[in-house]
């Protein structure tokens, strides 16, 4: 086509014609737009330039956050660099928080139970009211944790109207960890745990890469400990019936009868401890009172575990020099909690872990971890009808407290019940009388915690309603029934003082406020606590007596959501639409079960049964995994809620199925139950998002099939054209590993998936000249290039909500993203590879953050008609939106299937709308979309760099998804400087570009095999 | 490929024909009754503004410099338009016999801020920053036109894609780009 007219030039000319048309008859005036300054400007505040808020929630645990403010309005939740927790990573979870503040739930003015909506004065005369006729006797207050001046607001409150109490609920804590600290070491603590610089991690279920404990930090330092930078990893092996998204990313995964985890404590301990250095005499016997009778004969027999593995595993215990043994959940163990967790703790006795990796100094002390005998007591006294007023906030009882507690009814037996509240749930809906207030982007506080961890909290915008702090109006009760209770008249004044006169010891004042108001709190970390010795009352505590719990013929365990938690997240489309990292289910609760135990119940997946444990039942979807142990099914925390928005209103509710009885470590047993499943005779339910149906040629494993007979490593063969690759440690250690290139690595390579032999997809074209000038200088200054480290990659999803949040992607919905309609800009992409060994599974999972490559040979680039998406001389494969004509073609070609196409406008929740980062644009019907590696946060970096006068600097653009992930396994940066840390990691010995030895699409992006453990280490 | 050469031929000349049928039907040229509409062209944009502020005025006899209103022209993408306080920090004590003053006056003393019509305004998908423009050197009227000798501000400069590529042409010695995503967001 050398003369004449060309495609492209028929295009122009159409479209030109289009336009022609469209502009005249277009009305002239109706672009007219206006804009209102404002009446005074605010201090600092430029138009559309970033200001950040380091501030804290409850979300985000025990970590801090950075809020990003555009123009006054919050539009994303990042981690706060210089918080010890978070290191700038912050969970998927916390993120959330944004759809929290602006979703659709939050109350806007008071109301009467059944939703009738009164004054701000009819309201307050009627907790006047109520009050009045309440002083002196029972007031009381039931809140989430509190600390420092916001307990003192709470308490001198309920202390001045009567003889009520402050309670503290959280449905997930670790109370019996703490009263085992107690018990072990005369520590009433959760210790913190430093797992950075161990060998062997051996974890009891603890899901410490996804809910428990500080997240953020754990997954950073797990990270760093497999992560093979100095020619070693550490081996993580997790206990635990159902494999989780942390047990995911262990070496070796013991797939225990749920309820044997404990036996399996004692009879390593034993064995650890007898042969221990770090036990004195005296300690050495009061440790084997409590393993007298516990053998690994016997914890094998009740574990299904065989023995040899059991002995292997208190081996490399001893032996290892850095060992620290994770304790297991108290979801999980039930019962067996603080059996479970003083095994623990004087197993990390015995291999000399308390102090350096279990650290009780900067533990956190028991008041800020309130076990359930206090809410066991309150519940006590309504049903006593002793309570006269009841003030809830931030918790959700009539949600997450046991069924059998029947909180509702007993709720009727309180004179009259008071919500503070800035979200709908099912605790409002109960409620005599609903106050909203503001939410915690929108208020004052501080958060406790652990030891030298002081978060401060401040609101990062004006409130999006018309609502007071709830500590605002305590104070102003306080002072009117008892004049000058406080001096100050607002709950900031007050926090301040108060931070200042605990704090302020050099007497700095103003500047102090000012320093912790900036850096998000006080974090001054307190040294590492010294070896503890044993407490001599420990002697009777012995396990003699002890009988674990018997499975029945099918137990269920119960694990708390990543997404979900307690169910405070449930109402966020984000958190609804991040598929759970092992069976990608979104939008709704599912049963997970092994094919076996399926066949032997007649159950397929997405049949919908009934489980019931003794007089309770929840009906959920069934879904077949081939990570969970034969005769144990596993459901998730957090869904089945009844008043939290209708179009949240997805799954079951586990806390159904929990029972009121306390355990011994104070908390609501929940365990190991014994449950049957029933057909429920409901229509199907299409529970999976396959993200990528038939990518490639050995990803198209359907998630859950077998593979029979295929061994999971170890053969010999040219695996190294996978997208995701792997490889020894021994062959790591030995130089192996091929720059990315790929074919010649040795026959004792590894990989997840067999053998495969084809020919090249297509020729390699890497020196066609795709463009007329196109040259080795074709990259000028910059190349953008990124690299994710497959060691460090637990599967968490926080880069993934991350994405939502930065580049405005909407929320589909469960019947969209069923068809494939998901939009998700980077997905974590899950293998499992297993295998059947008589009646033990093995298994291997593998997790791959999967975004657009910015391929140098872009598959997607030649086929747009309109050239919306072009290669730009820096390396990015770039997308003009507005020149999208929605052909999909594109969508169509990508290898990575990674382009997303928008088959409807975008719709928020809420005023999510507002959270639109003015950086990118919100697109529309019609035009397709994908990852661009935050272009708009280059341009920003390059902004900053001209002002300078100088190039932009390693490190200074962090794309959103590489901020977020708290394990650090995203590097981004120029490839064309030497000096970078992404260039260092793409020339690493394991570093390859998927696909591109197979079909040459040279992808920016590297990824770093992941470094298994040999075969013979852990067979 | 000569056949090819003539089936293109064909499929534009079927195309150019309809796009001519469907203009000569449906879509002539735009009727513009009043004389308002009829100076609103795409490049001579000058809407009618809620209180009658003179450019000339403040601008030009006065020599008000630009930015000392349009104050973060040199630190944000937008130059932004004064906050209130900012008019009312002369106004408070000059020319307030005057009608618009007192109007505006009222407004500010009622939190209030008086609602402006954009004269130049970009689409959304496009990232256009004042702050690199004014830092290169460009003068605001390079963009905006004599603004200091206009009574009501019209928009001089059409404001299109073309136009903007045009300047970038001529400018990539300084360091323009080309690149799309240099303005498409």
């Amino acid at each position: 086509m050398t003369s004449g007219m060309k495609r492209r030039d028929f295009l122009t000319l159409m479209g030109m014609s289009g336009a022609a048309a469209t502009m005249s008859c277009g009305d002239a005036t109706s672009y007219e737009e206006t804009w209102k300054p404002w009446v005074r400007p605010h201090d600092g505040m430029i138009p559309y330039v970033p200001q950040y808020y380091a501030t804290s929630s409850r979300e985000a645990g025990d970590g801090g956050m950075w809020i990003k403010v555009v123009d006054g309005r919050a539009i994303k939740a990042e981690g706060n660099p210089n918080h010890p927790i978070n290191s700038g990573g912050l969970n998927a979870r916390s993120q959330s928080v944004l759809q929290g503040l602006y979703g659709s739930g939050r109350i806007k003015a008071p109301r009467l139970k059944g939703g009738k909506e009164i004054s701000w004065f009819e309201a307050r005369n009627l907790l006047k009211s109520k009050l009045d006729a309440a002083k002196g006797k029972h007031v009381h207050a039931l809140t989430d944790v509190m600390a420092g001046a916001n307990l003192e607001v709470w308490s001198s409150f309920v202390g001045l109207m009567g003889e009520g109490r402050v309670t503290q609920y959280q449905a997930f804590n670790h109370a019996p960890l703490v009263m085992a600290g107690e018990r072990v070491f005369g520590q009433a603590k959760v210790p913190m745990f430093h797992i950075a610089d161990t060998d062997l991690i051996v974890g009891f279920g603890a899901q410490f890469l996804e809910s428990w404990g500080p997240v953020e930090k754990l997954s950073r330092e797990f990270g760093n400990a497999v992560a093979p930078e100095n020619g070693l990893r550490a081996k993580f092996v997790q206990i635990e019936p159902k494999r989780t998204g942390t047990g995911a990313n262990a070496d070796q995964w013991l797939a225990v009868i749920p309820g044997s985890e404990t036996a399996i404590a004692l009879a390593l301990l034993g064995e650890v401890s007898a042969h221990s250095a770090n036990l004195t005499s005296d300690e050495k016997s009061l440790v084997s009172q409590i393993t007298k009778g516990w053998t690994l004969d016997r914890a094998s027999e009740l574990s299904g575990i065989k023995r040899e593995k059991l002995q292997q595993l208190a081996d490399e215990l001893s032996h290892a020099k850095s060992a620290v043994v994770l304790p297991g959940e108290d979801l999980v163990l039930g019962h067996d909690a603080l059996k479970n967790h003083v095994a623990v703790l004087l197993l990390n006795k015995a291999v000399g872990a308390i102090g350096p990796r279990v650290d009780y100094a900067g533990g956190k002390s028991i008041e800020y971890v309130p076990s359930h005998e206090g809410i066991a007591k309150l519940l006590t006294d309504m049903s006593a009808r002793k309570v006269e007023v009841l003030i809830t906030k931030d918790v959700n009882p009539a949600y997450s407290l046991p069924a059998d507690c029947d909180f509702p009814k007993v709720l009727t037996q309180v004179g009259f019940s008071v919500a503070f509240a800035d979200t709908e749930n099912e605790t409002t809906a109960l409620a005599d009388l609903v106050i909203p207030v503001t939410h915690d982007l929108e208020s004052w506080g501080e958060f406790g915690g652990y030891e030298g961890i002081r978060n401060l909290q401040q609101p990062v915008m004006t409130t999006r309603f018309e609502a007071p702090q709830a500590e605002d109006v305590l104070m102003a009760l306080c002072n009117e029934y008892a004049p000058d209770t406080f001096a100050e008249t607002n709950f900031r004044d007050y926090l301040k003082r108060r931070w200042l006169e605990r704090f302020d010891q050099a007497g700095v004042g103003e500047a102090m406020w000012t320093e912790c108001l900036k850096n998000g709190g006080l974090f001054a970390a307190p040294e590492l606590s010294t070896d503890i010795a044993i407490s001599a009352n420990l002697a009777a505590d012995s396990n003699v007596d002890y009988h674990p719990y018997r499975a029945g013929a099918l137990s269920l365990v119960i694990n708390e959501s990543l997404r979900f938690g307690d169910g405070k997240t449930a109402n966020r489309g984000w958190m609804q639409e991040l598929p759970d990292a092992m069976t990608g289910v979104v939008w709704g609760s599912w049963l997970e079960i092994s094919e076996t135990t399926a066949k032997a119940n007649t159950v397929e997946t997405g049949d919908v049964v009934d489980v019931r444990a003794g007089n309770v039942s929840v009906e959920l979807p069934v879904f077949i995994s081939s990570t969970i142990r034969d005769g144990v099914v596993a459901m998730a925390t957090g869904q089945g809620h009844t008043h939290y928005g209708d179009v949240y209103h997805r799954g079951a509710n586990a806390f159904a199925l929990i029972t009121q009885d306390l355990t011994e470590g104070g908390q609501f047993a929940a365990g190991p139950m014994a449950v049957s499943l029933n057909k429920s005779g409901k229509p199907r339910e299409k529970v999976v998002t396959t993200h990528v149906p038939g990518l490639g040629d050995r990803i198209s494993q359907p998630l859950t099939g077998q593979v029979e007979g295929v061994p999971i490593s170890g053969e010999p063969g040219s695996r190294d054209r996978d997208v995701y690759q792997s490889m020894s440690l021994n062959d790591y250690q030995h130089g192996g590993g091929d720059h990315g290139h790929g074919h010649h690595s040795g026959p004792s390579a590894e990989s997840l998936f067999p053998v495969h032999v084809d020919t090249d997809f297509y020729p390699d074209r890497s020196d066609t000249k795709v463009f007329k000038d196109r040259e080795e200088t074709f990259y000028d200054d910059y190349k953008w290039e990124m690299s994710v480290d497959l060691n460090r990659c637990n599967g968490c999803g926080a880069c993934v909500t991350a994405c939502y949040a930065e580049n405005n992607l909407p929320v589909m919905g469960k019947d969209q993203v069923g068809k494939g309609r998901e939009m998700a800009w980077v997905r974590v992409n899950r293998y499992v590879q297993f295998h059947r060994d008589g009646d033990e599974i093995r298994s291997e999972v593998a997790f791959m953050p999967m975004m657009c490559q910015q391929c140098g040979n872009a598959p997607c680039e030649s086929v747009c008609p309109s050239l919306a998406t072009y290669h730009n001389r820096e390396g990015l494969n770039a997308m003009v939106y507005n020149r999208c004509v929605g052909t999909r073609y594109c969508a169509n070609n990508c290898t990575y299937k990674v382009r997303r196409f928008n088959w409807f406008d975008p719709e928020f929740d809420g005023d999510m709308n507002w959270a639109l980062n003015p950086s990118v644009s919100a697109r529309k019907r019609g035009v397709m979309e994908k990852c661009t590696f935050c272009s708009h946060r280059i341009r920003d970096a390059k902004d900053v760099a001209r002002d300078e006068g100088r190039k932009v600097r390693d490190g200074e653009v962090k794309t959103a998804c590489q901020q977020a992930c708290p394990a650090n396994a995203i590097e981004f940066g120029n490839a064309m400087d030497e000096q970078a840390i992404v260039t260092h990691k793409s020339h690493e010995a394991h570093a390859y570009r998927s696909l591109d030895d197979h079909i040459h699409t040279k992808p920016a992006i590297s990824y770093l095999k992941k470094i298994t453990l040999s075969n013979k280490a852990h067979s | 490929m000569k056949n090819r050469k003539k089936q293109f031929g064909a499929i534009s000349l079927l195309a150019c024909l309809i796009v001519l049928a469907i203009s000569l039907t449906g879509f002539q040229n735009p009727v513009i009754p009043s004389s308002k509409k009829a100076d609103i062209q795409l490049s001579q944009y000058a809407p009618e503004q809620p209180i009658a502020y003179s450019h000339k005025l403040h601008a030009g006899d006065l020599e008000i410099p630009c930015e000392f209103c349009h104050t973060y022209a040199r630190r944000s993408r937008t130059a932004g338009i004064p906050a209130m306080e900012q008019c009312m920090s002369c106004h408070k004590i000059m020319a307030t016999d005057r009608p618009a003053i007192q109007e505006m006056a009222s407004l500010y003393d009622q939190n209030q801020a008086v609602e402006w019509v954009k004269v130049h305004d970009l689409p959304d998908y496009v990232y256009f920053s004042h702050k690199r423009h004014v830092k290169a050197g460009f003068e605001c009227q390079d963009c905006h036109g004599p603004v200091e000798t206009m009574d009501v501000v019209a928009r001089e400069a059409p404001l299109t894609m073309g136009w903007c590529v045009d300047c970038h042409k001529q400018n990539r010695e300084q360091g323009a780009s080309l690149d799309c995503l240099v303005c498409h967001k």
